[in-house]
């Protein structure tokens, strides 16, 4: 259990629990990546290692949607199983990325396995329907939001009933090349959700202001934070002229009337 | 809507708040979210069709497919809540169209909006800060999730309210927002960019006089940040142009990076 006392990998469970419900519930999306690495940090005394960890995998993980029921790798799970190994292993950060990366991707089969059977789910509820048992609509319902959240809790858990001896064997074995690879990779590999996202924004309409930012943290120097009010500036900008055009248009339709 | 109102506002937000509870929990191949439609319009329905031969058909009519981004899905699902209460059994195959009509449309338009616009505003201020160290973007992007699951609350009372004629509008209304916010979005990207991507080249070279020429001052005399917009474009181009899938791609980096750090060019 990578050193942890029973109760911090109750609390880290429940936590993951939380974020899966949440995640397949309301969506207020109360937890991210980087706030559950933060929790993680909270529960095992090393904030600082988590808000790193969380940083990277947060990255990642823009863009990784699973728009239309699409099946997508769990970068969630990943950042809780990496901030618990890059805080109690001797392997840290690189050792984190390394097992937790796979898990989350190894998510995507649990995931068609659960939407699968949420199929037989949804036929036992129409079946109920027809019998006039309406109220068993409620439990397969719950049913399948309960399947929903023991898909993200399950790889967690046996991450730390299995995982430390996989962790130690690989820390023995590991060449310092790897290491310094991974090092590397924790570097480069937050570009991967940016490049997603960029795919999915309106980059050739909007490249100015793509630029713009570029400019103005690279050249100039602003804060992040600070080119983010620069942006939104832009964006009100824009929806004021947006709500201008529309009203020359309505008045522009009167006077042909 | 008086003549047939036999719903309550409450009535109205316990079926939103059963929307909620279930979410895409219940997601299957075949017919989506109809699951989690069946469950949340549940009661409020029976309140609608005391008579069991209408309640069950119309409780089947809910259990065909359905899907598009969630919290539209909760105004969609209110409108048809209202629909249900005006029209009756007579009003079935109108709700299917209603729906059917709208899940293609929002679905685009809210994906964009919630799923990828709103978080490339907010992740990366937030892992920004927190590679400082700071806690305060954890906070920031905390407080957007709070007023954003506040407004979610009461969408699905918004969509009974406003009813099917306001929400055939609500596409354009989005799209224009979308729009503003990709501004705001991307303004952040490209600083982002720049701020995360902190490879550089570790090459030296030692010249005949005995100066050393580090390849990397030489990047800097050319762009600041240069390797982060050649390995940010690069990826940008795999996934978009060379539609490379993505976990192809985070193993292309692993690998890519074991090669690059060995040989000492990227570090």
């Amino acid at each position: 259990m990578f050193g942890c006392n029973f109760l911090q990998v109750l609390i880290i469970l429940v936590i993951v629990g939380l974020q899966a419900w949440d995640l397949n519930g309301p969506q207020w999306m109360l937890i991210t990546n980087i706030g559950g690495a933060v929790l993680v940090g909270l529960v095992l005394g090393d904030v600082p290692t988590g808000l790193y960890v969380g940083a990277t995998l947060g990255l990642m993980s823009l863009g990784v949607v699973g728009l239309g029921g699409a099946s997508v790798p769990n970068y969630f799970i990943s950042t809780i199983i990496a901030t618990v190994v890059a805080i109690k292993s001797t392997g840290g950060y690189e050792m984190g990325l390394t097992i937790g990366l796979p898990v989350g991707m190894l998510f995507v089969y649990l995931d068609v396995l659960q939407k699968l059977a949420c199929g037989v789910f949804a036929r036992n509820a129409e079946a109920a329907i027809d019998r006039g048992e309406y109220e068993k609509v409620d439990l397969w319902a719950w049913v399948g939001e309960i399947t929903a959240i023991a898909k993200n809790v399950l790889p967690v858990f046996l991450v730390f009933v299995f995982g430390q001896g996989l962790v130690e064997a690989l820390v023995n074995i590991m060449p310092e090349f790897l290491y310094k690879g991974l090092t590397l990779a924790g570097k480069i590999l937050p570009v991967t959700g940016m490049a997603i996202l960029l795919n999915y924004m309106p980059v050739k309409r909007h490249f100015t202001y793509l630029l713009i930012g570029f400019v103005a943290y690279a050249y100039v120097g602003i804060p992040t934070l600070g080119v983010g009010i620069l942006g939104a500036a832009f964006a009100y900008k824009a929806w004021l002229d947006g709500q201008n055009k529309a009203t020359a248009q309505v008045a522009g339709g009167m006077e042909d009337e | 809507m008086s003549s047939n109102q036999v719903l309550t506002k409450k009535d109205v937000y316990e079926a939103s708040w059963r929307w909620m509870q279930v979410g895409i929990g219940t997601f299957n191949y075949e017919t989506q979210l109809a699951l989690t439609n069946q469950y949340a319009l549940r009661k409020a329905l029976r309140k609608i069709y005391p008579n069991d031969e209408d309640y069950k058909a119309v409780m089947h009519n809910h259990g065909k497919y359905f899907n598009t981004q969630p919290y539209l899905s909760s105004v969609v699902m209110g409108a048809a809540l209202g629909m249900e209460e005006q029209l009756g059994v007579e009003g079935m195959e109108a709700i299917q169209n209603f729906k059917v009509g709208l899940m293609g449309p929002l679905a685009g338009i809210g994906d964009t909006l919630f799923w990828i616009v709103l978080p490339a505003i907010f992740t990366p201020i937030e892992a920004a800060m927190a590679y400082d160290g700071n806690l305060v973007g954890v906070i920031i992007t905390l407080v957007k999730a709070i007023i954003v699951g506040a407004l979610r609350w009461h969408f699905f009372y918004w969509g009974y309210k406003a009813g099917t004629a306001a929400i055939l509008n609500l596409r354009d209304q989005l799209q224009t927002l979308t729009d503003c916010a990709s501004i705001l979005g991307l303004t952040v990207v490209g600083a982002l960019i720049p701020s995360l991507v902190s490879v550089v080249c570790p090459l030296q070279f030692t010249t005949a006089t005995g100066g050393v020429i580090a390849i990397q001052t030489y990047l800097d005399m050319i762009m600041p940040k240069l390797l982060a917009v050649v390995i940010t474009g690069t990826c940008y181009f795999l996934l978009g142009k060379k539609k490379i899938k993505m976990t192809t791609l985070v193993f292309g980096v692993l690998i890519f990076s074991v090669i690059a750090s060995a040989l000492g060019i990227l570090g």
